[in-house]
Parts: structure tokens; C-alpha cells; sequence
């Protein structure tokens, strides 16, 4: 009975809605979604067992990647190690491996992490590597397959659905957070390099995926955490 | 005291009036989206689609069970509130522009009939799926532009050209070469026609053998005539006519192949109406004669 009542105000109330949003729609100028992806970066950051050092020698190593957002150096004993963290909108990083130091897929070493994801290893000139990239929604891919489908898995959620139907944001969340760590293999094996790299990436990201979630990279990823 | 409103205001009181309001207005919505997104493809086919939808409703007006639930409204209320926030951002492409057409009929019809009654809408609906199908059909089916690419060699080679046929979608000339990306690969050309055989089946009486025969016609015109202009693509720029090949590729003679695909369909299907004609005036004949 009182459905009765009820319908046609409600269909008067949904179509007074329609010709509000036509209205709006006809006039409103264009403007495009897009996801800003910005990050400040911290200047020093702790890491076990290894000494902050402004410079390593040799300072510049023949890195083909264009520069690093911030570049974090190491010492321990002989041992120097770089780091450098770059934000990438596409999320690719192993685009830049494919491109700038011409290793694919089939010559990398990839290696799993429980609780944190994928990494990548390799050696290029005297250097050995370790190559992943933290994504806002928790965790490291870095294949693009590894990446789209982490994305569409968990690069979604409730929050995001509001902005999205208004254009304001993509419905997932895009980019990461590209970690690059190397140390020469001047006094060390590639086997000694590389689990000198992996234990060293489990500290950074844990210390990384702290700040994140605290920081502003979630935010400014991300416009309904605002 | 009886009070009278002018018959105006009355309409207001009416659900029907009030149905036709949202509905136009989804439509009007669609429609401005296409025009501001410069989506020309849309814009034409759906006004088109739209008008044969809206003139399906209007013929069964008196007929239409106007009927609903609260829990079908209310699910129709979502459906328009979502396609009203997400108009917002003004989309002319994608996936849920696609479902719109579909989405809005879903909506004003729970709002309309309830779910038993979106049985009586089942034509209207399934012509606007078609509206937005150009943008869906990658979701269901694979790249086809190997096989138009092959078939276009083989035309080229055919004609005279020597042509050769590169990983698939490369077609090399003496001249130059193309490739036949997704793009060119005719599934929207071929959606596009199948889209106006859906609508000549609702809309005109037919024979179970032509409700089979006229949508592989549709998509068989649609593959051919992208495949010669495939044909003219590569030709042109084994001449090193760029000049043309742009003009063809995506100026105004881009849109001149789907002219020509919808005028030959468009022609089969008068045939079609025409045997059709034929046939029921050899039946009222023979009833006269009394054979």
C-alpha cells in the first residue's frame, strides 16, 4: 500500500535526477582523470649492519637508467651497496631492464618472497643487481604480467569506487615505487652478491612499506585517502 | 470544492509520463556524451538505434504492463544512479560507456515493469546492447586481423600487387607496407552491420531461414568491404600516396567504407523486404482465386 504511494515520487525524484545530471553533462567542461604519483623521498634512511655513506667510489658507475628520484648509499666493510628508488606511473620496471641493460625475462633470476612478493636478479658489467618495485597496494611484482595481475586482484577497493564514478580517479590504483639496489662483485661471488642484495631488500622494504603507509605516497596515489 | 489542474500538471501525476522522462533523458545523456566525446561512430548509429528503440516502445504503448515491485525499483534506481554518477566524467569510450545503452534500458524497465516484466522488453534490449557493442566486442573476441590481413594479400596478390605477407599482420609491397593492427581488423565494421540486422529482425516480419541468413550476410559485408579497404590502404602506399592513404585511413574516407557497408546491407535487406512482399501477395492471390 504504501509502495502505492511512494512510486510515483520516486519516479519523479529519478527523473528530476536524470535532467539534473543531462543538464550538467551538457555543459560541465572536460577534464581528464589522471592519478598524480608523488613521493618525499627521506634523505637518510637506516639500514642494519650497513654504515650511510654520502658517496660510494666509484660514484658513478656506468648506470644506463635515467637519474633516480633519491639514490641512498652504503658501506659495509669492503662492501659498497646503491640504491636507487624511482616512482613509475606504468609500473613497469621491467620495461627499464629490457630497454637500458638489454636482459629479459629469460636471462633474469626471479625469485619469490613470502610476505613481500617478487624480485628480479642479474649482472651487468661488474654489478650485481637486485630490481623490484613496491606497489601502493602492498607487496613488490616486477614482470608486467606479475604487476597487471597484482593490479586487478588488489588495486581495487570500496573507497575507490565513489571517485571513479565521478571521474575523478582510475578505478585502480596505478604506478610503484622502483627499488634498484647493486653492489660490485670486485671482492664478492654473484652467489655472495646476490644474497648480500636479497637480505638487504627484505630490511628496505620492510622499512619502506612502513613509511608508505604512514607517508603521503598512499595519498597522493590515491585521492579518497585524502 | 473540487479543484482542476490543467491537463498539463496532470501529466505529472501519471507514472508513464514520468517513465518517459527518465528514459528520454538517459537517451539525451547518451547521446551528448557521444557528441561531446566527438564519438561520430556512437553518435550516429545510437541516434538511430535509439529512435528504433523508442518507436518500438511507442507502437506497444497501450499494451505494456506498467507494474512494479519495490525491490526491482529499487535495483533500477541503482542501475540509473550508477550510469548518472559515472555520466559525470562525460565517457565517449570503454567498457561501461559500452553498457550504458543496455544498463539504462535494464533500469527505466525494472523502474517500469519489474523483473518479470523485462521479458516484454527483450527486443528493445538486446538492439541497445548493440548501440554499445563497438565498444564490448573486444571483451568477447579474439584480434581478427590475421585473417583480414591474409585475405587482403591475397586480393592484393589477385589484383597484381606483389604482395607478401609478413608475422601475420604485415603486409609488404614493392612500394611500402602496412600493418593490419586491431583497428583495421573490421570486427567494428562487422559489429556495426550485425547491429542493423538485429534492428531489420525487430523491426520486419521474417522467415526462421532469414533470421539465420541475415546476420552472416551483415557480418560478411562488413569483413569484405573493410578488406578492400585494407586493400586500398597498402595500395596507396605502395604509390607513396600519403596524402590519400591519410584522407582514407582517418579523414572523412574512413567514414566513406561505412557508408558503403551499410548501403549494400541496407540493399539486401530491401531485397529481402521485397521477396517478402512478393510472397504474401502470391498467398492473398491464390486466397482470391480460392486455389
Amino acid at each position: 500500500m504504501i509502495w502505492k504511494q511512494l512510486r510515483l515520487p520516486l519516479l519523479a525524484f529519478t527523473g528530476s535526477l536524470v535532467f539534473l545530471v543531462l543538464g550538467r553533462v551538457a555543459v560541465v567542461p572536460k577534464v581528464e582523470a589522471t592519478a598524480e604519483v608523488s613521493l618525499n623521498f627521506p634523505q637518510d634512511i637506516p639500514l642494519e649492519n650497513w654504515q650511510s655513506v654520502k658517496n660510494i667510489s666509484p660514484t658513478n658507475f656506468e648506470s644506463p637508467l635515467p637519474k633516480a628520484d633519491q639514490s641512498y648509499y652504503y658501506q659495509k666493510s669492503t662492501i659498497p651497496l646503491a640504491i636507487e628508488m624511482r616512482l613509475l606511473r606504468s609500473g613497469d620496471a621491467e620495461w627499464f631492464i629490457e630497454k637500458k641493460y638489454g636482459i629479459y625475462e629469460s636471462s633474469l633470476v626471479l625469485r619469490q618472497q613470502d610476505g613481500i612478493g617478487s624480485y628480479a636478479l642479474f649482472i651487468y658489467r661488474e654489478r650485481a643487481y637486485l630490481s623490484t618495485c613496491i606497489v601502493p597496494w602492498g607487496g613488490s611484482t616486477f614482470t608486467r604480467e606479475e604487476y597487471t595481475q597484482s593490479q586487478a586482484l588488489k588495486g581495487i577497493s570500496w573507497q575507490r569506487v565513489m571517485p571513479w564514478l565521478m571521474g575523478q580517479a582510475p578505478l585502480r590504483e596505478q604506478g610503484c615505487l622502483w627499488a634498484h639496489l647493486s653492489v660490485p662483485l670486485e671482492n664478492l661471488s654473484p652467489e655472495v652478491a646476490y644474497s648480500t642484495l636479497e637480505n638487504t631488500w627484505f630490511s628496505w622494504y620492510e622499512w619502506w612499506s612502513f613509511y608508505l603507509s604512514s607517508s603521503q605516497f598512499l595519498t597522493q596515489v590515491d585521492p579518497t585517502r585524502q | 470544492m473540487k479543484v482542476t489542474y490543467p491537463i498539463v500538471t496532470q501529466q505529472f501525476k501519471t507514472s508513464p509520463f514520468w517513465l518517459l522522462t527518465i528514459g528520454s533523458g538517459l537517451i539525451a545523456i547518451h547521446v551528448t556524451l557521444a557528441w561531446r566525446g566527438d564519438n561520430l561512430n556512437v553518435l550516429g548509429a545510437g541516434i538511430l538505434f535509439w529512435v528504433t528503440v523508442a518507436s518500438m516502445i511507442w507502437q506497444r504503448r497501450y499494451s505494456l504492463k506498467l507494474e512494479s515491485s519495490a525491490i526491482a525499483s529499487g535495483v533500477g534506481l541503482v542501475i540509473i544512479s550508477l550510469i548518472l554518477l559515472r555520466s559525470l566524467a562525460l565517457p565517449a569510450r570503454g567498457t561501461f560507456y559500452g553498457l550504458m545503452p543496455l544498463l539504462s534500458g535494464l533500469g527505466v524497465g525494472l523502474l517500469a515493469s519489474d523483473f518479470r516484466g523485462l521479458k516484454q522488453y527483450w527486443g528493445e534490449l538486446t538492439a541497445l546492447f548493440f548501440i554499445g557493442a563497438p565498444e564490448l566486442v573486444h571483451l568477447f573476441i579474439p584480434d581478427i586481423s590475421p585473417i583480414t590481413a591474409k585475405f587482403s594479400a591475397f586480393l592484393l596478390w589477385y589484383l597484381g600487387f606483389e604482395a607478401r605477407l609478413r608475422n601475420q599482420v604485415y603486409i609488404d609491397l614493392p612500394g611500402g607496407g602496412v600493418e593490419v593492427y586491431s583497428g583495421c581488423s573490421g570486427i567494428d565494421t562487422m559489429t556495426h552491420s550485425l547491429g542493423l540486422a538485429v534492428l531489420f529482425l525487430l523491426m520486419f516480419s521474417s522467415t526462421k531461414w532469414q533470421k539465420v541468413i541475415i546476420p552472416i550476410v551483415a557480418l560478411g559485408i562488413g569483413f569484405t568491404v573493410n578488406i578492400f579497404r585494407v586493400v586500398l590502404m597498402a595500395a596507396l602506399v605502395s604509390e607513396n600516396q600519403m596524402k590519400a592513404f591519410d584522407y582514407w585511413h582517418k579523414g572523412d574516407g574512413s567514414l566513406i567504407f561505412s557508408l558503403i557497408a551499410v548501403f549494400c546491407f541496407g540493399g539486401f535487406c530491401y531485397w529481402v523486404i521485397q521477396q517478402n512482399e512478393s510472397k504474401q501477395n502470391e498467398l492473398q492471390q491464390s486466397d482470391l482465386t480460392g486455389n
